[in-house]
């Protein structure tokens, strides 16, 4: 069970229905929080995909990459972002290797930071665009609005829950 | 440390700087003692302006620049020489608030990095460090390149906060600022 109500709506990049966090802001800075503390509370595992510990690599890895963006987006003029794909970088960054708590940390940190920049942006920065070979051409909220859902997946995922 | 800025270099050729410049001799020792080198400068640093940048700016600096190379090493250990360009340091700087940020934030953010960034680089070794990447305007680099490139760039930045200094090379006029932006 979530502890922060969501909402359905169609992701403005890949299209699938999403489920993000009504307070969105909230929700995402918290978000750190809240998986560390998954790794305290035993759960029934999903031992089809990754394991838990893969699952902190991958979002401390992909917060970076959402750092990385962001920036690129705030000062560049529609920047084109290159894309990676989380299974190579599973495999060739050691997921099965990474320390948890150096993933956890990094996940934290760059989110605040993230976040940090995104208050100061405003609106003004959330409506600056940036290119996707894949996606098109796209505002910077479609991505934080992607990162919230795709936040709350993987929350669901190392709890164990469906 | 007897001070930030202490500790045993030798010149050596930059190929992202272009010029010789001071790699520290245990470049991974180097890069982890940063952190803490970082934060010792900061507290004793004088609270004073080098070419327009505090000691907060160049923290927010190095913050940053450890999150766009933390991108550049995934991509470099994932990617079969994949391109990768400079940043602009100074509209990054302007349009990404560094005169509002949180300074003690940074520095988290910059530890932080530093260790997931040496984390990868521990478990790929020597085989990942010769791993190519190219550059828009320098060609063919590698990721060891890179790599002592921050060590040289961290220490210049520590000699900047606690020296005042802002070196300029006057054999080959690259400035710092031009340095980090490779």
């Amino acid at each position: 069970m979530l502890e922060f109500e969501t909402r359905k709506n169609d992701c403005p990049l890949c299209g699938a229905t999403m489920d993000i966090p009504v307070d969105m802001p909230a929700v995402m800075a918290e978000m750190p929080k809240l998986v560390s503390r998954s790794f305290k509370e035993p759960r029934p595992l999903d031992r089809q995909g990754w394991s838990p510990h893969e699952v902190a690599a991958h979002l401390a890895d992909a917060e970076v990459v959402l750092g990385w963006r962001i920036r690129q987006i705030l000062t560049e003029d529609e920047p084109m972002l290159q894309p990676f794909d989380q299974d190579v970088w599973a495999e060739k960054l050691y997921y099965g290797d990474r320390e948890l708590a150096t993933s956890l940390a990094t996940f934290s940190a760059n989110r605040q930071a993230n976040l940090e920049l995104l208050r100061f942006a405003g609106d003004a920065g959330l409506e600056r665009k940036y290119r996707h070979p894949e996606f098109g051409n796209r505002p910077l909220h479609a991505l934080i609005e992607h990162v919230a859902d795709h936040d709350v997946a993987h929350l669901r995922q190392v709890r164990g829950e469906k | 440390m007897d001070s930030v800025t202490d500790l045993p270099v030798q010149a050596q050729d930059c190929p992202i700087c272009r010029d010789t410049v001071d790699v520290p001799v245990d470049v991974m020792a180097a890069l982890a003692q940063m952190p803490q080198r970082l934060r010792e400068a900061l507290r004793t640093a004088p609270d004073r302006e080098y070419d327009g940048w505090s000691p907060g700016f160049i923290a927010v600096h190095l913050a940053d620049l450890e999150v766009s190379r933390g991108w550049r090493i995934r991509t470099i250990l994932a990617e079969a020489d994949p391109p990768i360009g400079g940043v602009d340091v100074d509209a990054w700087a302007e349009q990404l608030s560094y005169g509002k940020r949180d300074f003690t934030l940074a520095l988290e953010t910059f530890t932080a990095n530093r260790a997931a960034n040496l984390e990868l680089l521990r478990l790929t070794g020597d085989a990942g460090l010769a791993r190519p990447y190219h550059h828009p305007e320098l060609g063919a680099l590698t990721l060891g390149n890179l790599i002592e490139h921050t060590a040289d760039h961290d220490l210049a930045h520590l000699q900047q906060i606690v020296g005042g200094k802002y070196p300029i090379s006057a054999e080959t006029g690259v400035s710092l600022r031009l340095r980090c932006q490779r």
